[in-house]
């Protein structure tokens, strides 16, 4: 093909696809952010623990429940395994979509629950935001965790509801999932700095 | 003489780390060893993390651009066009 | 990205009947638009609001400081504790309330969609979000002047303990509600952020390629990406001193085992990387204006967008530069010494390729050009007095000085009121449709630069005498007294400028109604928003324009035009 004088080709240019699609590539960018939030709240927590004098945890506080804990994980993992499953089952249009789905809204609601009720015991037990650095920063960090995967559990819902409706296009399906990754894959790096 | 030059420069740049000998610092009074240390991991991992993903976003788009330029061009429907998910703007 | 045609989410066509022919009311046309237009002037006219109030800030502080104790016209005798909260929401607003919404947001939704020939952002409700979770935080935030114990008086860096505790900053409510205000702030610019790097990347014309995207959006999209990576840590302090203040929390209180160390090293993570966020749109937009009036192609394109990516990574292994006083490791504190001179490279190398630029070019000096000239000018004093502050054994003794004060109003008044005042020059004909007055324009200029330079000369010299800032009254310390003279210099310098920014708010208003009118391209222009109506409709050009070329080919061997814009098709297709 023949170039102008500047060297481009003639010729009337077409407009094609986007490479990614504008909420996909949004959700990333809002997910790049979120990675930096909790960036900057475990770095605090690394140097809120450098300074303790006595160690880490701190004496006299009450034990934080890591057994349990490791449960809930794997609770939440599954959960990111079952959207992973269900995705799959979408793209090929099978009817396993919706069971899977379902199945990973559950667990990640088993999750928020399971978490309350030890937040529960551990407030019974003396723990609270202002009962020193380990309330504080333990209920900062698994909190703000725990707000995102409230939000993230309404955000699966309504793909839910978008899908029992037959309506649910992958443009809305896929961000939903970057989120609901996010949201699993944060927790076991939280889960080794605060728990173990 | 140039590699002679270059090894200089690196052995005075190299006495850079050893900065804490010198007393004139005004940290040095700090206790706490695990704390400066705390500051150097956590300055390090806050700069590498946000590198680290623009890095592998970029990567990956390039993968991304260089498969749809190897797949042979289709001319797409106008139907797909507008199809963008309820949250973009679009009919 | 070798080829960047991308898909527009619906047809043209379709769009301007859906929204170009029916008339909507003044509520839901310019209060609750999406119109990205409508919300760059809401950002712009909000921000020039920020900016008169942050200057009457700095009038009163300023006259306190020449004649200490006495009343000041139009404010009245100044407090202590009112003077601190002047310092303090003067550096606040005039960082977060003018820069970043007058550079970024408004010049970002304005051209953004013009200039890569697309209707709207592709988000267009999320903007209107991000400008009203914006205006929210101008509102607490000006609303934190008026409760009891008055503004937040901790320094705009907002350090603990002394924020953390009303104890000892006297303002607990201003505090929390300046805390509240400065977060939102960063929620509305992170929306923005999305939308615009979405825009660019998915919606540009046909045939616009990565190396054919104007200049100023480039930078303002690597401004965008440093400021959505660096502002977690920030926005997570954030969070923590919030929780410090209102819950009885101790993350930054050493008494109870925190560390106040801590919010530096988060604050200045986000802090540093803000400068270049600031700074790169106002590199953007005089690279736009100086190629429009050298009539020439900006030199070497791509040389200035790599060096302009590396200003985006370096900044990122600056910001411990702002503690070295503060008590970080000295072994740290070497290597940023070192990376704080490197980043200094990049800035440099970028004003030369300017200059570059402007070498053998047929120069117009319109009003736009002289601000853009006057930025390189300035700028380049800002940076230089950088480097000393950047060697962390001088900055032992500048640091907190006025030579620090000085230093960063040599950077931030080049970028944030020339690099706006560039633009705005530049663009109102096509915002507004009219030329601005040019004589009112040059008189204007020239009463600005002259009455800056006499602000802020006079206080590098305060400063290297080991004057600190933040201080009430420098008649009680008997080494400094001395030099009342420069501090009475600088204040009159204000009020000069002050006052000619009337004839800019006169010549503005004036423009709008009785300017000439402009035409679509009355500086002969390339990129593509100079191909629109001038002020544009409702969805921007009746039919998407294709770009077939560079956003910088002025004086092309060969042409009878000086000027090429990047939507005319090239002059002759070939015989086949």
């Amino acid at each position: 093909m023949p170039d102008d004088a500047l060297g481009r080709p003639y010729g009337v240019p077409v407009r094609r696809e986007p490479v990614v699609p504008n909420g996909v590539l949004g959700m990333l960018i809002f997910v790049a952010t979120e990675v930096m939030f909790f960036s900057g709240l475990i770095s605090a927590f690394v140097i809120g623990k450098s300074n303790a004098i006595g160690g880490w945890p701190p004496p006299g506080q009450p034990r934080l429940p890591v057994e349990e804990t490791a449960l809930n994980t794997a609770a939440l993992l599954a959960s990111g395994v079952a959207l992973y499953f269900a995705n799959r089952a979408f793209r090929k249009d099978s009817p396993s979509v919706k069971p899977l789905l379902g199945l990973a809204i559950a667990l990640g609601g088993f999750f928020v629950l399971f978490q309350g009720a030890e937040w529960v015991a551990l407030i019974g037990e003396g723990l609270t935001l202002t009962s020193g650095q380990l309330g504080g920063f333990f209920y900062l960090l698994v909190g703000t965790h725990a707000l995102h995967v409230v939000a993230g559990f309404i955000i699966l819902l309504y793909t839910y509801q978008r899908l029992s409706h037959h309506d649910l296009d992958r443009f809305t399906f896929w961000p939903a999932q970057i989120f609901w990754y996010f949201v699993v894959g944060v927790w076991p790096i939280l889960y080794w700095q605060v728990y173990l | 003489m140039r590699a002679a030059r270059a090894v200089m420069g690196s052995a005075v740049l190299a006495m850079a780390w050893a900065a804490n000998l010198a007393y004139a610092c005004p940290s040095c009074a700090s206790p706490l060893e695990e704390n400066r240390q705390a500051f150097v991991d956590t300055t390090i991992f806050l700069t590498v993390v946000p590198l680290t993903m623009m890095g592998g976003f970029v990567w990956w788009l390039r993968r991304k651009v260089r498969e749809r330029d190897d797949a042979p061009e289709i001319a797409v429907p106008q139907s797909m066009l507008r199809d963008a998910g309820r949250f973009s703007k679009g009919p | 990205m070798a080829e960047a045609g991308t898909v527009d989410t619906h047809d043209a066509p379709a769009h301007d009947a859906e929204h170009g022919h029916h008339e909507q009311s003044f509520l839901s046309k310019y209060i609750f638009s999406t119109d990205h237009k409508i919300i760059a002037m809401q950002y712009m006219f909000t921000g020039i609001v920020m900016a008169l109030i942050g200057g009457y800030m700095s009038y009163a502080f300023r006259m306190q400081l020449a004649f200490p104790g006495e009343s000041v016209p139009g404010y009245g005798v100044v407090s202590q504790g009112e003077y601190n909260s002047l310092v303090t929401n003067h550096g606040t607003i005039m960082i977060f309330w003018v820069a970043m919404p007058m550079l970024i947001a408004a010049f970002g939704n304005y051209l953004i969609p013009l200039m890569i020939g697309a209707d709207d952002m592709v988000f267009p409700r999320i903007n209107r979000l991000s400008y009203q979770i914006f205006l929210i935080s101008a509102i607490i935030l000006i609303v934190s002047f008026f409760v009891p114990g008055g503004g937040f008086g901790g320094a705009w860096t907002s350090y603990p303990p002394l924020s953390a505790n009303a104890e000892y900053n006297l303002t607990p409510y201003g505090a929390t509600f300046w805390l509240v205000a400065v977060a939102l702030e960063f929620v509305a610019f992170l929306l923005g952020g999305i939308n615009f790097i979405t825009t660019l990347m998915n919606s540009r014309a046909p045939g616009m390629r990565m190396h054919d995207i104007p200049m100023v959006l480039w930078m303002i999209i690597i401004a965008s990406i440093l400021f959505m990576a660096s502002v977690g840590p920030l926005i997570a302090g954030a969070v923590m001193l919030f929780m410090d203040q209102v819950v009885g929390t101790g993350f930054f209180d050493p008494d109870r085992g925190g560390d106040p160390v801590l919010w530096q090293h988060l604050f200045w993570f986000f802090g540093h990387p803000e400068v270049y966020v600031v700074l790169l749109p106002a590199m953007g937009i005089v690279a736009e204006i100086i190629c429009t009036f050298a009539r020439k192609k900006l030199f070497n394109y791509k040389l200035i967008l790599y060096t302009a990516f590396a200003t985006g990574i370096i900044s990122f292994f600056v910001w411990a530069h702002h503690q070295f006083v503060a008590g970080i490791d000295p072994r740290m504190a070497n290597v940023f010494t070192i990376t704080t001179l490197i980043i200094s490279i990049p800035i440099a190398e970028m004003l030369f390729l300017y200059i570059a630029t402007l070498y053998g070019g047929s120069i117009r000096l319109t009003t736009p050009m002289l601000w853009a000239l006057s930025f390189i000018a300035e700028f380049l004093i800002g940076g230089i007095t950088g480097i000393f502050l950047g060697a962390s054994g001088s900055d032992i003794y500048f640091h907190d000085t006025y030579f620090v004060l000085a230093h960063f109003h040599y950077t931030f008044f080049p970028i944030a009121i020339i690099g706006f005042f560039a633009g705005i020059t530049y663009w109102f004909p096509k915002m507004f449709g009219r030329m601005m007055n040019d004589s009112l324009g040059k008189i204007h200029f020239w009463g600005t630069i002259i009455a800056f330079n006499f602000i802020f000369i006079p206080l590098f010299i305060l400063g290297a005498a080991g004057q600190h800032r933040r201080i009430y009254n420098f008649q009680n310390f008997p080494d400094l007294a001395g030099m009342q003279d420069l501090r009475v210099i600088a204040t009159s310098a204000l009020l000069v400028m002050l006052v000619f920014q009337a004839i800019f708010l006169f010549n503005f208003v004036y423009s709008l109604f009785k300017g000439k009118p402009a035409g679509k391209n009355p500086w002969k222009a390339n990129t593509l928003e100079w191909t629109a109506d001038s002020p544009p409709p409702h969805g921007n050009w009746p039919e998407l324009p294709n770009c077939y070329r560079g956003p910088y080919e002025y004086s092309v061997p060969g042409r009878e035009d000086d000027y090429w814009p990047q939507d005319v098709p090239p002059d002759t297709a070939p015989a086949e």
